[in-house]
C-alpha cells in the first residue's frame, strides 16, 4: 500500500515537471531546415554540435537540420518531401523546375514579410530588386535568392613544363590551341616513351553552381562556342531573338570541336566519362590542357605533383576564335536560392526563419556556421579565416554544411576559402587564381536564362539538342548543309519554336531582352 | 395445434465459413507465417494502386490525391505523343527480349553443369564466384566496363592496340551498346539465375538417373532425356515472370551505362519517365507511364500463361 502510494506520488511528481518543462518549452520554435551537403564529404553535423544549444538558448529555435545529397539525387528528394506535401520550413531548392512547379502548387510561401524582420541579410543580399524577380510571382516574393558568391570559377588549364618541353606557346587562338594540343598527343611530352597522352580534356557536364552550361554539350565546351560568339543557350538579339543553335557559327563551333576528336587530341572517353573520371586522369598527368574549376584543382593538386613531381600548370585566357571573339562562357549573378514552405508561414514559424537566417548572416552564426569551431577547424589570423587542415575535410566538414547560408563572398572569406598553399614545392594562391579565371574569361552573364520556364517537354528538347549535337562531333553523322538542316528542320518535332517564344516572351517582360 | 416443422437447417455460406475457420485455426501457425508476405503485399502492392489515380489526375499535394482535379488521359497522351515515344518502346523491348532470350539459356548451362560434376569442391567453387557479381551494384560493374572496354585506357582496346587493330569505342557506339548491355547484365546475373535451375534439378528422382544409366544412357542422353524435362516448369515460370516485366529493361543498368551518343539505341521507358516524370517533378507523368507497364505486363502475362497451359501443359497458375 505504501510502496503503490509512493509510485503515485513519483508519477504525480514527474507529471508536475513534465509540464513545467512543457511551458519552458512554450517560447522555444521547431524548425526544420534542408540544405544540400555543403561538403559532400563529410558527414551530418552531430547531435552535440554547439550550434544546436546556442540556437535554442539564443533563438529559442528548436533547429532540426536535414543534409540533401548534391546533385540530382538531392532535387529528386525534395520533390518527393514536396509530393508527400512534408516539406521542411526551410530549404534550398536548386532545381528552378522544381521551384516554380512548387510556386504552381501553391506549397511555398510569399517571404516578402520576413525582409524587414532580418534588416541586415536583407540590405546586403536581398535588396537587388533585378535579382528579386527572378523568383517573383504576381509580385510575391517566393524565395531568398541569394547573391552569387561563387562563379565563373573555371578555366582551361594548360601543362606549363610540357609546353617549356616541347618548346611551344601558350596558345591564344582555337588554331594554336589545336596545334598545342596535337603536339601534347603525339610528341610524347611527359617523356615516358609511350603514347599515353591527349591535348585536351574535358566532360559533357551540366553543373549549375557559378556557371550556365546552356543547351547543348555543356559547361566543358562552352569556350568553343564562345570563341565564335554563340556561348550560352539565346542570343539575346532584342530584333532576332532565337536559339544560338541556329546560328551559322554554332555550326562552325561543333565542327571545331569534331576536328579535335577526329584528331584523337581529346581523351576519347570525353563522351561517356564522369567529372571525378576527368579529375583522376588529370591528376595522373595524362592531359596537356583540361578544363577544371579552381575548387577543383585545390582539391587535387596534391595528388598531380605526387604524381607529377616537376610539373606546373597555367591558367588559360579563352582562345580566341576567327573573328577574334572569346569567352569562357556563361554565367548568372544569382546564388543559392531558399525558400519557405508555405506550412511553416501558416503555423507562425517565419519570425523563427528570419531570426536565425539573420543570426547566421554576420558575427557568431556566420563564423559558426561558415568555419565551424574556432581554434579547432579554424583560426583568425589578421582575420583572415584560416582553416585548420591538419583535421581532415571529412571531420571539420560536418561542422561546416550549413555554410551556404553564412557565407556571402566577401574578400576576406574568399581568402580563407582560397587560400596560399604550396604544393610539390610550388605556391597556388588560390584566390588570386579565382580572380584570374573571373577576370580574364570574359564570362557572359545570362542571368536571364533563369527566368525561361521549363517547357513541358523539356527532357525531350535537351536529349534532342545534346544528342545530335555530341553525334556531329564524335562523327557519328556527317557534318555537312543537309544534315545540318536536318538536325535544324527537326527541331520542330520537339515543339522548340514555343520553347523560343516563351523564352523570348518571358525575358521581354523581366527586361532582360530590351 | 401446429404442425412441428424440421428446424431450419443453417445456411450453406454459414457452414462453408465455419469450415474455414474451423481449418483456419487448425492451421494458425502456417496462416501466421504467411501473414507478413500478405502484409506486404497489401501495404507496398495494393495499397499503392489507390494512389495510381494521380495519372489520370494533375496531382496537386496540397489538395491530396483525392482532391486533386481529373484530367483524364491527359498524362497517357503526353507519353504516347512524345517524339521519342516509338523509339523508347523499340529500345525497352529490344534490349528486355535480348536479356530473356541470351540470359536463361547460360543459366540452364551453368546448372546442368554445376549438377553433372562429379567434384563437389569445384562445383560449390564454380557455383560461389558465378553468383558473386549479382551482388555488385550497376555503378561498380560501371568502373569494371570502363577498365575493360574504355577507347583510351581499356583492357580489349589495349589488346586491339597491340594487334595493330582500331580501338572500339563500345560504350558510345550505337552499334556496340545495346551488345554490352545485354552481354553485361548476362555475365552479372547468370550464376544467381542458375540457382533456381540448380534447384530443380536437384529435385529430380535420382532414380531416373540410376534406371537410365543401367539402360545403357550415355550422359548426354541423361541430360536430354532428363534433366532438360526435369527443369521445364521452372523455365516456364522464369520466362512468364519475365514477361510480366518486359517494358522493365533494367533502369540501374541503363542509367549508369549510357551516354548522350548512344541514346538512339540505349535511352529506354523508364528512363525517359526519370528526366522527364522525376526530374521535372511531374509525377502524374510518371504514375501514367508507370500505370501503363503495368496493365502490357499483366496483358502478356496472362496471354503467355495460356500459350504455355496450351502448347507446354504448364503455366504460372
Amino acid at each position: 500500500m505504501r510502496i503503490g502510494f509512493r509510485l503515485l506520488f513519483s508519477l504525480a511528481l514527474c507529471g508536475g515537471l513534465a509540464a513545467s518543462g512543457a511551458q519552458a518549452q512554450g517560447n522555444v520554435t521547431d524548425l526544420s531546415i534542408a540544405l544540400y551537403a555543403a561538403n559532400p564529404e563529410a558527414p551530418a553535423p552531430p547531435a552535440n554540435w554547439e550550434v544546436y544549444r546556442i540556437v535554442r538558448e539564443k533563438l529559442g529555435i528548436n533547429l532540426k537540420f536535414t543534409m540533401l545529397p548534391t546533385g540530382a539525387d538531392g532535387d529528386n528528394r525534395l520533390g518527393a518531401l514536396a509530393a508527400a506535401n512534408d516539406l521542411p520550413d526551410l530549404f534550398e531548392v536548386r532545381s528552378l523546375a522544381l521551384f516554380d512547379r512548387l510556386v504552381q502548387q501553391g506549397q511555398l510561401a510569399p517571404v516578402n514579410s520576413l525582409l524587414s524582420q532580418m534588416p541586415k541579410r536583407s540590405a546586403e543580399r536581398y535588396s537587388d530588386a533585378r535579382r528579386n524577380l527572378l523568383v517573383t510571382t504576381n509580385g510575391q516574393i517566393y524565395g531568398f535568392q541569394e547573391p552569387v558568391t561563387l562563379s565563373r570559377q573555371y578555366g582551361i588549364w594548360v601543362r606549363k613544363d610540357w609546353l617549356e618541353k616541347l618548346g611551344l606557346k601558350a596558345p591564344t587562338t582555337l588554331e594554336e590551341f589545336f596545334e598545342v594540343a596535337k603536339a601534347f598527343t603525339e610528341r610524347d611530352p611527359d617523356g615516358n616513351g609511350r603514347n599515353d597522352t591527349y591535348g585536351f580534356a574535358g566532360v559533357i557536364d551540366f553543373d549549375t553552381a557559378g556557371i550556365l552550361p546552356g543547351l547543348g554539350l555543356g559547361n566543358h565546351f562552352q569556350w568553343v562556342y564562345g570563341a565564335y560568339g554563340v556561348a550560352g543557350t539565346w542570343n539575346y538579339n532584342p530584333k532576332a531573338f532565337a536559339a544560338n543553335v541556329r546560328e551559322a557559327n554554332f555550326r562552325k563551333a561543333t565542327e571545331y570541336i569534331r576536328r579535335l576528336v577526329e584528331a584523337r587530341v581529346i581523351d576519347p572517353d570525353w563522351a561517356t566519362m564522369r567529372r571525378a573520371d576527368l579529375r583522376t586522369r588529370w591528376q595522373q598527368g595524362r592531359y596537356g590542357m583540361f578544363f577544371e574549376s579552381v575548387g577543383g584543382l585545390q582539391a587535387g593538386l596534391q595528388n598531380f605533383h605526387a604524381n607529377n613531381p616537376n610539373a606546373e600548370l597555367l591558367l588559360l585566357p579563352p582562345p580566341k576564335g576567327p573573328e577574334g571573339k572569346s569567352s569562357m562562357g556563361t554565367y548568372s549573378s544569382a546564388g543559392w536560392l531558399y525558400a519557405v514552405s508555405k506550412r511553416a508561414m501558416d503555423t507562425g514559424k517565419g519570425t523563427a526563419i528570419a531570426r536565425f537566417l539573420e543570426w547566421a548572416h554576420s558575427g557568431e552564426g556566420y563564423f559558426l556556421l561558415g568555419w565551424g569551431r574556432y581554434k579547432t577547424d579554424y583560426t583568425l589570423p589578421n582575420n583572415v579565416p584560416t582553416i585548420n587542415t591538419q583535421i581532415p575535410i571529412s571531420v571539420r566538414g560536418s561542422y561546416t554544411q550549413m555554410r551556404w547560408l553564412a557565407f556571402n563572398g566577401n574578400p576576406l572569406e574568399m581568402r580563407g576559402r582560397y587560400p596560399e598553399i604550396t604544393v610539390g614545392g610550388r605556391k597556388y594562391v588560390m584566390h588570386q587564381l579565382m580572380a584570374q579565371a573571373q577576370r580574364q574569361g570574359n564570362w557572359i552573364d545570362r542571368t536571364g536564362d533563369l527566368v525561361v520556364k521549363a517547357a513541358t517537354n523539356q527532357a525531350d528538347i535537351e536529349r534532342y539538342v545534346s544528342e545530335n549535337l555530341v553525334q556531329f562531333a564524335l562523327g557519328q553523322r556527317p557534318i555537312n548543309d543537309s544534315s545540318w538542316n536536318q538536325f535544324l528542320s527537326g527541331l520542330r518535332n520537339v515543339r522548340f519554336e514555343q520553347y523560343e517564344a516563351a523564352a523570348e516572351k518571358v525575358l521581354k517582360e523581366s527586361g532582360y531582352l530590351k | 395445434m401446429n404442425p412441428a416443422y424440421p428446424s431450419k437447417p443453417a445456411p450453406q455460406w454459414r457452414q462453408s465459413l465455419k469450415h474455414l475457420a474451423r481449418s483456419v485455426w487448425r492451421h494458425r501457425v502456417l496462416y501466421l507465417m504467411l501473414l507478413p508476405g500478405l502484409l506486404y503485399f497489401l501495404i507496398f502492392r495494393y495499397w499503392p494502386l489507390w494512389n495510381a489515380q494521380i495519372a489520370f489526375r494533375d496531382f496537386q499535394p496540397t489538395l491530396g490525391v483525392w482532391g486533386s482535379p481529373w484530367v483524364g488521359l491527359q498524362h497517357f497522351l503526353e507519353f504516347f505523343n512524345s517524339y521519342y515515344f516509338s523509339q523508347l518502346l523499340v529500345n525497352t523491348l529490344v534490349i528486355s527480349v535480348a536479356k530473356i532470350a541470351l540470359g536463361i539459356p547460360p543459366a540452364i548451362l551453368l546448372a546442368i553443369a554445376l549438377h553433372e560434376t562429379s567434384r563437389r569442391f569445384l562445383s560449390r567453387a564454380v557455383q560461389t564466384m558465378s553468383y558473386l557479381p549479382h551482388f555488385l551494384s550497376w555503378v561498380i560493374v560501371y568502373g569494371i566496363l570502363l577498365a575493360m572496354l574504355s577507347p583510351s585506357e581499356g583492357l580489349i582496346n589495349s589488346g586491339l592496340r597491340a594487334l595493330g587493330l582500331e580501338p572500339v569505342p563500345f560504350l558510345t557506339s550505337t552499334a556496340t551498346f545495346q551488345p554490352v548491355v545485354v552481354l553485361s547484365e548476362v555475365w552479372k546475373e547468370t550464376g544467381w539465375s542458375a540457382i533456381l535451375f540448380l534447384a530443380a534439378l536437384l529435385s529430380i528422382n535420382p532414380a531416373l538417373y540410376e534406371a537410365a544409366a543401367i539402360d545403357g544412357a550415355s550422359r548426354w542422353q541423361q541430360v536430354r532425356h532428363i534433366s532438360l524435362p526435369g527443369i521445364v516448369d521452372v523455365l516456364v515460370l522464369v520466362v512468364l515472370l519475365k514477361i510480366g516485366s518486359i517494358l522493365d529493361a533494367g533502369f540501374h543498368q541503363i542509367f549508369v551505362l549510357y551516354s548522350l551518343p548512344v541514346y538512339s539505341v540505349g535511352d529506354i521507358i523508364d528512363t525517359w519517365v526519370y528526366r522527364q516524370g522525376i526530374q521535372n517533378f511531374q509525377f502524374s507523368l510518371a504514375t501514367a507511364v508507370g500505370l501503363f507497364k503495368g496493365v502490357i505486363g499483366l496483358v502478356l502475362i496472362v496471354v503467355a500463361n495460356r500459350l504455355a497451359r496450351r502448347f507446354v501443359g504448364t503455366g504460372l497458375y
